[in-house]
């Protein structure tokens, strides 16, 4: 009897797990929360993280937050938001830093804690993390402005 | 036995019956009312004594349970000011025990004592573990308030600091050109060094080593004896970027024409040959002062850029001619979901023969996914000061795809050398392979057929394999 009812106990709790982790899953792009804007299109993002666009509305000029190139969490962003592989744009950095020909590059830290700490203290700042990893920090001074529903690669 | 013998006596004496109640009851009943009275006597003192423990008990637990009441204010408070921490919810199974504990209190006093005494000690290790977590809480906080000023500082020096970055290729070609056999090449060594000077001042210089440069002079009367590959400083300026928009620069820089004479780095670039129209129709690098504006009209992006120079031909020290180069690009990024930048480029200048040279460009790179289309076209007009004017025509469209860590490039050039001479069209077909082993290390294999219209000149075929490597990427 014990043994169905931890059988029974595991089956009901199993998918309650699972979508919770799938809540958790997918990535989150932050500001700080003084910046006048609560929400950004995918394509603003894009121009953004291309330095397409280099100031925001409120006339500072923008400060962009980087993972390295190996990390999941930009390997999703990079593939959902720019459209390449992470590699392929850490590339196209690079040759623009190079040649000094990079206007407003993106700050790469290690940390998604770091990007989450940087963004919370400057206002111009705009970062991505994961979802997790935003929960797990109950994050402040920062709000989130687009998200990406999916799956981390591993 | 006593009492029953004292019957008999009384049954035996029925006229003495009075009398013998009283010895009667002076016999065994007296001495065992005070007996009683005494037992009495004792448990109402016991119960006295228990009344007065359980009093003592349950003031002792009303205090208890002000104190938890007090933790769980402070627990509170201490998950809201430290909510970066993951705080414990007030135990609530303490709360419970000292609940527990209080109904106790209407059984037993023995209950009671045996219940009260471990829940006292749990509440005093629970605020020892509260103090000790708090402790804990502001160290680990110190700790990180610590490593971030450190890490300020460090990022401090490092950009202060002169930064070393380059890229180096070496290459193996096989080719059936006249004149030419297969063999290795030492291709490219360029070095480039960076200074942030003071805020918004900034040095930065390229020194380019092609084909392994070697330089000997005769001991004896210290003439050069031996001159080997190219040693050259590419870029040097200093530069002024107060703003995002704007920044200017003096000395000498890649000159802003096209797309592929600023970006042709070869751990960058799918190809070790350059487009035909490079090193032709504009010069590669420029002295003088660039100014470069970009504004942002809706999300859209333009890039302008405008210099003046000495113009071609001319060394680093001085003009040889009286005219000065100028020019200017224009680069615009639409609002898209892609990259797709497309612009036009002008240089004018009149060079140490005298002849005024106008050379004009449009270029395009259209990029959709791991797709990308680059293609560039130029057109110079060139007037000579006593001769009929003549013009150079140049173009070329490459197209890549990134395959996962392989990317295919395919181009087509093409150039035309003073289009009033027949016979003077050059093409060139190119394929090629590359493998990114890593983002900074880069495989080559290409093929390039070269055709000429002028029968003079041998059509040829070549076969490159090269490797490329970036270093520091600032």
């Amino acid at each position: 009897m014990r043994f169905f009812l931890i059988l029974l106990s595991l089956f009901l709790l199993h998918p309650l797990g699972a979508a919770s982790a799938a809540e958790d899953s997918g990535v989150v792009v932050i500001v700080n929360s003084k910046n006048e804007l609560n929400q950004l299109s995918r394509r603003t993002i894009f121009r953004l993280y291309s330095n397409y666009k280099l100031e925001w509305g409120f006339g500072e000029s923008v400060i962009l937050y980087d993972l390295l190139p190996t990390n999941p969490v930009r390997k999703l962003f990079s593939r959902q938001v720019l459209g390449r592989d992470a590699s392929r744009v850490a590339e196209r950095w690079a040759h623009m830093k190079i040649t000094n020909q990079a206007i407003n590059p993106p700050i790469v830290l290690k940390s998604e804690w770091m990007i989450i700490r940087k963004v919370s203290r400057q206002k111009n700042a705009i970062g991505y993390v994961s979802l997790r990893a935003f929960k797990s920090r109950r994050a402040r001074n920062v709000k989130i402005v687009y998200t990406i529903q999916a799956e981390l690669p591993e | 036995m006593l009492f029953q013998s004292f019957l008999r006596a009384c049954q035996c004496n029925r006229d003495r019956l009075g009398p013998c109640f009283i010895v009667g009851f002076l016999l065994f009943v007296a001495p065992s009312q005070a007996l009683c009275d005494e037992r009495i006597d004792r448990i109402e003192k016991t119960l006295k004594l228990m009344q007065q423990k359980i009093e003592a008990l349950s003031l002792e637990n009303r205090q208890l349970k002000e104190k938890v009441q007090v933790m769980e204010a402070a627990s509170k408070q201490r998950g809201h000011i430290l909510q970066a921490v993951t705080t414990p919810p007030p135990d609530s199974s303490k709360v419970n025990t000292s609940n527990h504990s209080t109904s106790s209190l209407a059984g037993t006093a023995g209950d009671v004592v045996a219940t009260e005494i471990p829940s006292t000690v749990k509440e005093t290790e629970s605020n020892d573990e509260a103090a000790d977590e708090k402790f804990s809480m502001d160290a680990f906080q110190e700790r990180v308030r610590e490593l971030e000023s450190s890490q300020e500082e460090t990022i401090s020096r490092l950009d202060s600091s002169v930064k070393v970055g380059g890229y180096a290729s070496v290459e193996y070609g096989f080719t059936n050109d006249r004149g030419r056999s297969s063999g290795f090449r030492v291709r490219n060594f360029s070095l480039f060094f960076s200074k942030a000077i003071q805020k918004n001042w900034q040095l930065f210089s390229e020194l380019e080593f092609e084909d392994a440069p070697f330089i000997q002079s005769n001991p004896n009367n210290n003439a050069i004896s031996t001159v080997q590959g190219k040693f050259l400083v590419e870029q040097m300026y200093i530069k002024y970027h107060p703003s995002v928009r704007w920044d200017i620069v003096a000395g000498r820089y890649l000159t802003p024409f096209g797309i592929w004479n600023v970006y042709h780095y070869d751990p960058y670039v799918p190809t070790q040959r350059r487009p035909l129209m490079l090193r032709v129709l504009f010069p590669v690098f420029s002295d003088g002062i660039r100014l470069r504006y970009s504004f942002n009209p809706g999300l859209a992006l333009i890039n302008s850029e405008f210099y003046l120079a000495n113009g071609t031909g001319n060394p680093g020290r001085f003009d040889r001619n009286v005219s000065k180069a100028i020019g200017g690009k224009i680069n615009i990024t639409p609002n898209l979901l892609t990259d797709m930048n497309f612009g036009a480029s002008i240089f004018r200048d009149k060079d140490n023969l005298n002849v005024a040279r106008t050379t004009y460009g449009l270029h395009l790179l259209a990029r959709y996914h791991d797709l990308a289309l680059q293609a560039e076209f130029a057109h110079r007009v060139n007037n000579p000061l006593n001769a009929v004017s003549f013009r150079d025509v140049s173009a070329y469209a490459q197209l890549s795809y990134d395959l996962d860590r392989w990317t295919l490039a395919a181009r087509y050039d093409w150039l035309n050398v003073n289009s009033r001479l027949p016979l003077s069209n050059s093409y060139r077909y190119t394929g090629a392979v590359n493998y990114h082993f890593w983002h900074n290390v880069i495989g080559k294999i290409e093929y390039n057929r070269n055709r000429f219209d002028n029968p003079v000149i041998k059509d040829f075929q070549e076969v490159i394999l090269s490797l490329a490597v970036a270093i520091g990427d600032f």
